[in-house]
C-alpha cells in the first residue's frame, strides 16, 4: 500500500524520530510505513490522519498494490 | 531520510525496549544455571536423598525461568506494533524449527540411530532459531 508519509513528513520538516515521537512508535516502524513494508494498523492509521489533519484516504491508497494483505513486506 | 536512519532505529528502540528487562534476564539465567548445576552437584554427591528433597533440587530452577518469561513478556508489552509483529514471527519461526528438531529427532530414535533426548539440549535450537528468526523478520521490513 502506498503513503504519502515521507511526503507530509518532509513539509513539516521533521526526522523519522519526530515523527516516531509523536505517534508513539519507533523511528523502524515510521521508516517501514513509508517505504510501505509495512501497512500500519487501523488505530496507528487514524493517528497519523489525525497527526498530519487529513483523512486517511489520503494518505494511503491502496490502490496500487490491489486491496488487500496488511503487512506486505517483500 | 535514509534507510540507515530505519535500521538504526530498530536497533535503539529494541535495545530500549529490552534495557529494562535484559538486566532481569540476565539475572534469572544465573540463577537459573546456579540452582541447575548446585541441584545436579547436591544429588550426584548425596544420590540416596529423600523423594521430596530430589523433587525441590530438580525443580529449584523452574522460578528462575519463569522471572526470565515475565521479563520478556514484560519487554514485548512494551514494543510497538511493528514490533510485536517481528517478535511473533520470530517466535513463529523457533516453535516451528524447534517442532522439525522434535520430529527429525523422534524419527531418527526409532530408526536405532539416536539415543534418549537430552531435553536440555533443546534451549539452544530454541534460543539460536527464535534470534535468527528476529534478525530475518527485522530485515524485511528494513526500508529500501
Amino acid at each position: 500500500m502506498e503513503n504519502r508519509l515521507k511526503v507530509l513528513r518532509a513539509e513539516r520538516d521533521w526526522s523519522q524520530a519526530e515523527l516516531a515521537e509523536r505517534l508513539g512508535v519507533s523511528r523502524q516502524t515510521v521508516n517501514a510505513v513509508e517505504t510501505g513494508k509495512y501497512d500500519p494498523s487501523l488505530p496507528l492509521a487514524f493517528k497519523i490522519a489525525r497527526l498530519f489533519g487529513q483523512p486517511i484516504e489520503r494518505i494511503f491508497d491502496d490502490r496500487t498494490h490491489g486491496n488487500g494483505e496488511n503487512g506486505g513486506a517483500a | 531520510m535514509t534507510a540507515h536512519e530505519g535500521s538504526d532505529g530498530a536497533r535503539e528502540r529494541a535495545a530500549e525496549a529490552w534495557r529494562p528487562a535484559a538486566n532481569g534476564v540476565v539475572a534469572c539465567f544465573i540463577g537459573a544455571a546456579l540452582l541447575a548445576f548446585g541441584g545436579s552437584f547436591a544429588m550426584r554427591w548425596a544420590p540416596d536423598a529423600a523423594r521430596s528433597l530430589r523433587i525441590v533440587l530438580a525443580l529449584a530452577p523452574l522460578p528462575a525461568l519463569a522471572g526470565i518469561l515475565w521479563f520478556g513478556v514484560r519487554a514485548i508489552s512494551r514494543m510497538d506494533e511493528l514490533e510485536r509483529r517481528i517478535q511473533a514471527e520470530a517466535l513463529a519461526i523457533a516453535f516451528g524449527v524447534l517442532g522439525l528438531v522434535l520430529v527429525g529427532y523422534g524419527q531418527l530414535q526409532q530408526a536405532g540411530v539416536l539415543g534418549p533426548e537430552r531435553w536440555t539440549t533443546l534451549w539452544p535450537v530454541m534460543l539460536i532459531t527464535y534470534c535468527a528468526g528476529w534478525v530475518w523478520s527485522a530485515r524485511r521490513y528494513r526500508g529500501a
